[in-house]
């Protein structure tokens, strides 16, 4: 199904009740962040190969890292559970690194187009994470809770804000497949308001009509769909005059509205042929070109939250060629992402967060298809490199560092439910107030933890 | 114990420190400690603040003795022992007060100060004895808290409703009509067919008392009330098909659907409430349940079946389930004490570890039983049929491939002797090395060295006549060897003393030694000739005999087959007995229970043991596969998800839930808020969750009644008595009406706990049947609907679930597989609430998902389908009289006179040329000239569509994205106007290839000729065009033509045409919108649309009408 007949002539002008929930507002101050489009590089991309240069690594290259210092295994078994995974030896990175733009940001080879960008990020060379088993890590950062069901960081946001455009999903997750391997929590209300959840999209089918499921009928034009809606609202509105002032009743008069509005806006907005040709090809025709470019069209329609999953960073063996070919994918896209932000005058309320689960271990990984295949580098929560950019993160800021080795945080060490603080107090939440009262508990995004970091703040 | 020694003495030396404290002490600690605590302590730990963090109160000395949940916080004397200087100096960022990001850190002035008093003794003039805990206080307010008080009943005549007199209707009684559509969608969840809305109009008019009666009797006793009433349930016992949180593998709960089917059985029995909470908690510790008629052990799905994050019972699983007893019982919510005392509500942490002992006294059985009996079908003869004659293959391949492998290590009984001997007897677990070296080259198995390793002081050393010769070679230097060694066995051949058996001298007969590796092979021969080959073939036919699966073999977990295969080979060789009564005795001792050469079951289970690992591997596999297969069989056994006791086990309270650091012993018991003097002891020798749920159950506990009838209360009145379900502590709500409340638990109780009946009392006030706000159908009710008044419901009950999403199920809803890892969005977007957690009630949305699903799914328009099939009018049939039919099935009512005229109207109006994409019959595509003469487009000749392209001449063709241009004529995309109006254009033109001379574009309208033109070579650009003018009719043209060579002209160009359609009722704000690509489709192709009275059937589905109640 390709055509449609009809679309809005303006975005942005919902059609829910007054006393929608979905309603745009604002948190408990005026937030610096709209809007918020999180990358997620899944499996954990190394930081020492990519935005944490590591010259010690160069110096003890091939060694034991018991031999280079007797105490690192206890230390690390301390700092982070995932650290008994220095199996193998050290490992100097395959890339060189460089300083970049004003703020002299060091960003290895693999991102010579973001790093034409420099200027614009900030980059945290300190996190650590609870856990270095990748679903629950993933979880960790979607969701802030490594087991049990909690809602999504998106989700909470969501709750607190609204949306600018009723006519769209508040809160998309995008991922080629339209789940991931953890399943769908990520973008679970879990006891949130059901409107709160994120609307996964698949993004491997580039049929637009298929993104959202039941976006167009295959069995009704939409100029009947609309008579037939005609004739819905006069049954409707007469039986609601029976029934006056019945919120539920009128509510789902509007959302038929909605939705027949939702079929067009959302096949618009969806629809990245409507892009000149160099915008695509800023971006690039590559599945993370077109995510990226889809994403900048959401938010800018009104979307809340977007999640961008892109994966394949379990990088256990050839991990140089691996991150090679990864970053090759996702350099251009978040180049151009930001690149194009910036001239719409979008970045400065626009957060953009590049943020996985975890890293990877700055020794080589012990296993057998790696000996065979090529070094790889194992999993590592105990120190880790997220980005952020725009919606007031402090751009041409590197913020924190790691050990000699890159292994474990250290100076001005972040955990994720600071960087969740931090994220909420960006979209004007004060992350202790915005609290949900579920099975006789105040539940809120950062459970009893996290520290907004006012330093990584512009 | 060492810690509390100390603690205590430090707590009376402090109270003689106090009665003489020295002026400069008391002043140190009035001017440097006091206010600091004051100012920066108290806050989160002070009786005043009425806050204990931690447990901690720092507001006297003996508080400050006692210390928090993590132990005392002062060592006086010592400060780098004293938690409390710890924190104050932030050691470590978990435990640094004040808590780190939160108030800026004491000074170092402070922390010094806290110090130097540390190291004096801590002096604190500070009397008054440690302050109530938090915990305690609200325990003494739960001694008062409505609902932890027994319920009384109202004092009402016997003949009055009970509802009537406590909460009296007042409005009017609802007319029949929307009397029995709400009555049967409360108690089945399906409408009344139209028919029997008539009949119950006509009872009515006689007596309507007796009419609705009877209804009550005919829905209550309906099958369909189960499946409706156990979807209740369902959502409070968190019922999902799969664990939800495992991520590799497969994470399926086989056999959850025997829990969901044993519930709609126990509604539609009414089995007493209390006796459906006791199966829930403990039907395998009833004497009912026996082993030949175990149904109910599917009640304790209800703990099993939860959210899990690794396939075994883990910390998490209890969490789980002691949330869904708690909760979902009792209205407790009892989950935040499993890190500390509940801060709210009267529970403190031993509370959550007592009911957390006894769950972890009992285990799940390692494989769920088998429901007996069970069901007989024909799936399920043919199931034992294959079942048979797959675990007979499978214990030949295994008993087969055991018994090889076995004999093969036996035959090499010497060469093991050799290769302990060369590993110098060395355990290679204790010396991985030596595998390598001594093991790989010969092919020798590890463990079967290390066992003869192990053996080698007892059971070798204790065989002399047997290993003598052997024990005594292997100790010849190497030198010696050949020179001595042929007169020793010589000596033993002969064995003039008896000294050894009589195989093995027999053996050293032919031995004819160089070096000790002949003496092994003596040893190898020992076996392989004596035994193995003088017994062979009567033990395998021993063994063929013993491949005939017993009946109990039959319903085996398939691990455990193996173990007994090799067991019951095992057995065999013990029972057979050699003729030769000297064999015999060396057969005895070498398959002795100590031998290393004998081999359990369980050594089998990894596959090490097999000789030739590859085919035996494969064999195995091939067997497994068959057997694996079958489990998935429509007459497979059912399993039910049972527990069984375990070890008692009393736990010890967790500080802040870790398991490492225990705290106060949590025996297994009841909880403390409900404990009175009648309360048991939970018994030592068993795990005490019978009696768990006998006070679960019982009259005299407070709440379940309570909470039961007030679910109910919620699921016919759409909120409860008490708004917050399963929370009725401090922090629930109190009941709007709790003479109501407490009367309806109480006669619930006095009646039997019977839902039946209860829902027989609410149905008949007056309350629940004068007319009231509408109530929107849930999700399984809407859905059942939409399937039962379309004609299309499948109505068979029970059994494993459907797949909604990628089966096509017609279903109840209720057989829906629930996933819970990625729950479907249609339950989402239908307000199904998360299956991973217990749901107190569930909200009601009409978000913009619904409507979608509902606009376009082809499930709802295959309903509509369904509808018009039964109802449009035939063979001249009028329209008034089907529509009446179409009505009737929907709504159960005739339509008003002005439904009928609308709907008339609607159906003539449907465009008898409809298709479902109009906008694609407003294309053509073609070739044609451009005259530069009269600005206009000539010889414009069609072209068709051949494939997904449209071709023509030279290599020209169409594609929805763009084209490719031949010599001489333009390729044309032609737009023909439907109406008359203003149109904007949009469109990007690029000529693609690398090379070529590029392209150039025109738009040419049939009314004001030429509009644009441009070119494209290597490049981009833009070609909009905004407010051009047609009629309808107008043609506008899209051509392209090649530059001077036609090669490598590919192009994209795939305009949209917008319209703005202020002027049209329900369209303000839109713009018609064709799309070049999106519309570029052979118009023959074109899907079929609903018919005029499809979607009349489509509308009235999708009607507010239909989806709530009234």
């Amino acid at each position: 199904m390709g055509a449609l007949g009809l679309v809005p002539l303006l975005s942005q002008n919902g059609l829910l009740a007054s006393d929608s929930p979905l309603h745009s507002r604002l948190g408990h101050f005026p937030a610096k962040a709209k809007r918020v489009i999180h990358i997620f590089p899944q499996g954990g991309p190394s930081q020492v190969d990519t935005f944490d240069p590591k010259p010690a690594l160069e110096k003890y290259h091939n060694r034991q890292v018991d031999e280079v210092l007797k105490d690192y295994q206890k230390a690390a078994g301390d700092a982070a559970s995932g650290m008994g995974r220095l199996s193998g030896k050290l490992q100097r990175s395959g890339f060189n690194f460089a300083k970049h733009g004003q703020s002299g940001a060091e960003i290895s080879e693999l991102f010579p187009k973001l790093a034409g960008m420099a200027d614009e990020l900030c980059i945290v060379r300190s996190m650590h994470t609870k856990s270095s088993v990748h679903e629950p890590a993933q979880l960790m950062m979607s969701c802030g809770e490594l087991v049990n069901v909690r809602p999504s960081l998106p989700s909470w946001a969501v709750y607190g804000l609204g949306t600018e455009n009723e006519n769209l999903p508040a809160f998309v997750a995008l991922s080629p497949s339209g789940t991931t391997s953890s399943g769908d929590k990520h973008w679970s209300n879990a006891f949130l308001p059901a409107w709160t959840r994120g609307t996964a999209i698949a993004t491997t089918n580039p049929d637009v009509n298929k993104l959202i499921e039941h976006l167009r009928s295959g069995s009704t034009s939409i100029r009947e769909q609309r008579r037939q809606l005609d004739f819905l609202s006069q049954i409707n509105n007469e039986h609601l005059g029976e029934r006056p002032g019945d919120a539920f009743l009128e509510g789902r008069i509007l959302s038929f509205e909605t939705a027949f509005r939702m079929q067009v806006e959302a096949t618009d907005a969806f629809d990245l042929t409507r892009e000149p040709m160099h915008t695509r090809e800023m971006y690039g025709d590559t599945e993370q070109g077109r995510q990226l470019l889809l994403a900048r069209r959401l938010v800018e329609r009104g979307v809340r939250f977007v999640q961008v999953w892109h994966g394949g960073w379990d990088t256990h063996d050839k991990n140089d060629e691996q991150h090679r070919d990864l970053c090759l994918a996702a350099d251009q896209p978040l180049a151009a992402l930001l690149r194009d932000l910036k001239e719409r005058d979008m970045l400065k309320d626009t957060l953009i967060l590049w943020a996985g689960e975890f890293g990877r271990t700055p020794t080589s990984d012990n296993n057998e298809v790696a000996k065979k295949k090529g070094i790889g580098r194992d999993h590592n929560a105990g120190g880790f490199t997220v980005w952020m950019a725009g919606g007031g993160a402090k751009a041409g800021l590197t913020y924190g560092s790691t050990d000699d080795f890159g292994a474990l945080a250290t100076e001005g060490a972040m955990d994720v439910h600071d960087l969740h603080a931090t994220i909420l107090h960006l979209l004007g939440f004060d992350h202790e107030k915005l609290t949900y009262r579920y099975a006789g508990r105040d539940y809120r995004p950062t459970d009893v933890y996290g520290h907004v970091n006012h330093s990584i703040l512009a | 114990m060492k810690r509390f020694t100390v603690a205590t003495w430090l707590l009376s030396a402090s109270v003689a420190l106090c009665a003489e404290l020295p002026p400069d002490q008391a002043e140190f600690f009035e001017n440097k400690i006091r206010p600091v605590l004051a100012e920066r302590c108290y806050g989160c730990h002070s009786t005043e603040a009425g806050k204990d963090k931690g447990g901690l109160l720092l507001d006297s000395r003996d508080a400050v003795l006692k210390g928090g949940d993590t132990g005392p916080a002062l060592v006086a004397g010592d400060a780098a022992k004293s938690l409390l200087f710890k924190a104050v100096k932030r050691a470590d960022p978990e435990t640094a007060m004040p808590p780190k990001g939160k108030a800026d850190p004491l000074t170092a002035e402070q922390v010094a100060d806290f110090e130097a008093w540390i190291k004096m003794g801590a002096p604190d003039p500070r009397t008054g004895a440690v302050k109530k805990a938090v915990i305690d206080s609200l325990l003494e307010k739960g001694k008062t808290h409505w609902a932890f008080q027994t319920p009384n009943k109202e004092n009402i005549p016997a003949e009055q409703n009970l509802v009537d007199a406590l909460f009296p209707g007042k409005g009017p009684q609802a007319e029949p009509r929307v009397l029995i559509r709400r009555a049967a969608i409360a108690l089945t969840g399906l409408p009344p067919s139209p028919e029997r809305v008539e009949a119950f109009v006509k009872d009515c008019s006689a007596n309507s008392a007796t009419a609705f009666s009877n209804l009550l009797d005919e829905l209550l006793a309906s099958p369909n009330y189960g499946e409706r009433w156990a979807r209740h349930w369902l959502d409070v016992a968190r019922y999902a098909d799969n664990m939800g949180a495992i991520f590799n593998g497969d994470d399926s709960y086989p056999f959850a659907f025997t829990y969901r089917d044993w519930v709609i059985k126990a509604f539609n029995e009414d089995k007493p409430y209390d006796r459906f909470v006791m199966e829930q908690i403990a039907a395998d510790l009833l004497p009912e349940t026996k082993p030949e008629n175990n149904a109910n052990l599917a009640a304790l799905g209800f703990l099993t079946l939860g959210r899990r994050t690794d396939r075994k019972v883990d910390d998490n699983v209890y969490d789980d389930r002691i949330d869904v007893i708690s909760r979902g019982l009792l209205g407790l919510t009892v989950g935040c004490a499993r890190c500390h005392d509940h801060k709210l509500e009267p529970i403190p942490t031993t509370d959550y570890y007592a009911l957390y002992g006894i769950l972890r006294s009992s285990t799940e059985p390692s494989s769920y039983p088998v429901l007996a009996p069970q069901p007989d079908s024909p799936e399920r003869q043919d199931f034992e049929q294959r079942n048979q004659a797959a675990v007979s293959e499978y214990i030949r391949v295994h008993a087969f491939e055991a018994e090889r492998s076995m004999s093969a290590i036996r035959s090499r009984l010497g060469d093991y002797l050799l290769a302990a001997k060369d590993s110098a007897y060395k355990d290679i677990y204790a010396d991985k090395k030596v595998q390598p070296d001594i093991l790989d080259p010969r092919k020798l198995n590890a463990s079967v060295h290390n066992r003869v390793v192990r053996s080698w002081d007892t059971w070798i050393k204790g065989h002399p006549d047997i290993f003598g010769p052997w024990v005594e070679l292997a100790e010849l230097p190497e030198a010696d060897f050949a020179a001595k060694a042929a007169a020793m066995c010589a000596a033993h051949a002969k064995n003039t003393d008896k000294k050894l058996m009589a195989p093995v001298a027999r053996a050293f007969n032919k031995a004819s030694p160089k070096t000790l590796r002949d003496i092994a092979d003596v040893y190898n021969n020992l076996w392989a000739v004596e035994l193995d080959a003088a017994w062979g073939e009567k033990w395998r036919a021993a063994l063929l005999k013993a491949c005939a699966p017993k009946a109990d073999d039959l319903s085996l977990p398939i691990a455990d087959l193996t173990p007994r295969c090799i067991d019951r080979l095992n057995a065999i060789d013990k029972e057979l007995v050699l003729p030769e009564a000297d064999v015999e005795a060396l057969k005895k001792v070498l398959l002795d229970d100590k031998s290393p050469f004998v081999f359990s079951g369980k050594d089998f289970i990894s596959s090490k043991l097999f000789a030739n690992r590859d085919v035996a591997e494969g064999l195995r596999r091939n067997a497994t596969k068959a057997l694996t297969e079958l489990g998935s069989h429509a007459g497979a056994p059912i399993r039910l998800m049972a527990l069984q006791e375990d070890k008692p086990y009393d736990a010890k309270v967790r500080i802040r839930g870790n398991p490492k650091t225990l705290g106060a012993d949590a025996p297994r018991g009841w909880f403390t808020v409900l404990k009175t003097e009648s309360t048991p002891q939970f018994p030592k020798d068993k795990s005490g969750r019978l009696e768990f749920a006998q006070l679960l159950a019982s009259r005299d506990n407070p709440l379940t009644a309570r909470v039961i009838v007030n679910r109910v209360w919620a699921w016919h009145f759409g909120e409860g008595i008490v708004k917050t379900p399963s929370d009725f502590g401090f922090r629930g709500e109190i009941p709007e009406n709790q003479a109501l409340l407490d009367s309806l638990a109480v006669w619930f109780m006095e009646n039997g706990w019977s839902f039946k009946k209860l829902n027989r009392l609410l149905l008949s006030s007056r309350l629940w049947q004068e007319s009231r706000r509408t109530q929107p159908l849930d999700f399984e009710s809407f859905r059942d609907s939409l399937l039962s008044v379309s004609g299309a419901l499948d109505p068979r009950s029970g059994g494993k679930p459907d797949d909604l999403v990628k089966g096509s199920s017609n279903r109840r809803t209720v057989y829906a597989s629930v996933d819970r890892k990625t729950l479907p969005n249609l339950f989402r977007n239908f307000d199904f609430p998360d299956p991973s957690m217990s749901a107190p009630q569930r909200s009601r949305t009409a978000l913009t998902p619904q409507a979608l699903f509902l606009l376009n799914s082809n499930f709802v328009v295959d309903r509509a389908r369904d509808l018009a099939k039964a109802t449009q009018p035939e063979n001249g049939e009028s329209i008034p009289k089907s529509l009446r039919a179409l009505y009737q099935r929907i709504f159960q009512r005739n339509p008003a006179e002005k439904e009928v005229a609308r709907a008339t109207a609607f159906l003539a109006a449907y465009p008898k040329n409809d298709v479902v994409m109009p906008e694609v019959n407003d294309w053509s595509y073609g070739t044609g000239d451009f005259d530069s003469q009269s600005q206009r487009v000539a010889n414009f000749h069609a072209l068709r569509f051949a494939g997904n392209k449209v071709v023509g001449n030279g290599g020209m063709e169409l594609t929805k994205d763009g084209g490719q241009p031949a010599e001489g004529k333009a390729i044309i995309r032609r737009w023909i106007a439907p109406k008359e109006g203003k149109v904007n254009i949009y469109a990007e033109l690029a000529h693609l290839p690398k090379e070529g001379d590029g392209v150039t574009s025109r738009v040419v309208s049939s009314r004001g000729g030429l509009l644009g033109e441009w070119s494209a070579a290597h490049n981009a650009v833009l070609t909009t065009l905004n407010d051009v003018e047609v009629k309808k009719g107008d043609t506008l043209d899209f051509l392209t033509i090649c530059g001077s060579d036609p090669k490598n002209d590919t192009f994209r160009w795939s305009p949209t045409i917008t319209m703005p359609l202020a002027e049209m009722p329900g369209m303000s704000g839109m713009a018609m919108r064709w799309d070049a690509k999106g519309d570029f489709m052979d118009p023959t192709k074109l899907p079929a649309p609903l018919s005029g009275w499809e979607e009349l059937a489509h509308v009235l589905l999708l009607s507010n009408e239909f989806a709530v109640v009234d």
